[in-house]
């Protein structure tokens, strides 16, 4: 074999490797982190002004504004699913380590189909329309978005200590069920938030 | 064309390559923000139906087909997902459920096909890639052997010869 027909025998195997490693790298996905990212900001739109005047000190009917957001990083569309609950001092809020949520009653629920990389903000309106005491309970109607909800099962002493928590909840896609947070490369993650208040008349 | 020239044509015609070869990447990338105030449905997110229809959705995703055809079904889903009227909520998801099907097929032929273009086109790439450097390099050996047949012999005397 010629010098010129080595040469280029080397070129072409080298040249092969080479696109053959850069063609395989362009056809295999890219295992990417996965995750959501679950807020709620002010009535401003900013992490600021939760309360009216700045006092957690919510009255009987005054409207509370804030802006509830999650933005899809799963790499693929998904069902996000939050959760509105009512809790107090006492009992459990969800538990991140053991991925179980808030064993307390769902006030509302929002749900939208998101895109990957997709935002999902909307407003979350509430007040305080009415208080019941049975002993030294306060036990609170609510009015979120315009709904109506009485929450028997979750009172609070003299109306101190309540919170409002939020769980995001996803379709999952191996056990086709709705599960709280999201399972990531076989791991189950969540994401809640919680805003305390104390309902004054 | 002189040999600089030629290495310079090399040089092109390699990055030329790589930068077709990186055009095959899907490097989709989508972001949108809405603000809405949510309704709630008479579609159930537990029932069977919906939950079909959104499976479908993700596997048309998954094999590759285009962010804006997938955007158009999200945007379906969630139509059906607020609409209060049972029949017509119904009527969407099957729609759905028939275009992400036919959107997942395509989709699934188009990815082996981009497969089978990619790894095709390796010993095309190689074998341009060896010509080039082949004919690129010619110039410069042939020019080396010109100049060792240019060589003369000369006789190297003693300096007390001189």
């Amino acid at each position: 074999m010629s010098e010129d027909k080595k040469r280029a025998l080397v070129v072409f195997v080298s040249a092969l490797m080479i696109f053959g490693m850069l063609a395989y790298v362009l056809v295999t996905p890219w295992p990417k982190e996965e995750f959501f990212q679950l807020y709620a900001l002010g009535e401003t739109r900013m992490a600021e002004r939760y309360y009216p005047n700045n006092d957690t000190n919510i009255p009987v009917d005054t409207p509370v504004k804030w802006y509830l957001g999650t933005t899809n990083f799963m790499g693929s569309i998904q069902l996000a699913i939050i959760r509105a609950k009512l809790g107090n001092q006492t009992l459990a809020p969800p538990n991140e380590t053991e991925v179980t949520p808030a064993p307390l009653p769902i006030l509302i629920e929002f749900h939208k189909v998101l895109q990957n990389n997709e935002t999902w903000e909307f407003p979350f309106i509430w007040k305080i329309t009415n208080t019941t005491e049975v002993g030294n309970l306060t036990y609170l109607t609510l009015s979120i978005n315009g709904i109506e909800t009485q929450i028997r099962e979750v009172g609070a002493e003299d109306g101190y200590n309540y919170r409002l928590i939020f769980e995001l909840w996803t379709l999952d896609e191996e056990s086709n069920d709705i599960i709280f947070g999201w399972k990531a490369s076989n791991e189950r993650r969540a994401a809640w938030l919680q805003l305390w208040f104390n309902a004054t008349r | 064309m002189n040999p600089k020239q030629r290495r310079s044509i090399i040089i092109y015609l390699i990055t030329g390559a790589f930068i077709i070869s990186l055009a095959w990447a899907n490097f989709s990338y989508t972001s949108a923000s809405t603000s809405q105030n949510i309704v709630p449905g008479t579609v159930n997110i537990t029932d069977q139906k919906f939950k079909d229809t959104f499976a479908t959705v993700r596997e048309a995703e998954a094999t590759g087909a285009e962010s804006a055809q997938i955007k158009d079904l999200v945007d379906k889903l969630n139509l059906a997902l607020n609409l209060t009227d049972e029949a017509e909520a119904t009527a969407i998801l099957d729609q759905v459920k028939a275009e992400a099907s036919q959107l997942r097929d395509a989709a699934s032929q188009a990815s082996f096909y981009k497969k089978i273009f990619v790894f095709v086109m390796v010993p095309v790439a190689a074998l341009i890639v060896t010509i080039c450097v082949h004919y690129g390099l010619k110039p410069h050996y042939k020019n080396k052997v010109e100049q060792t047949m240019k060589m003369k012999i000369k006789e190297k005397r003693d300096a007390q010869d001189v």
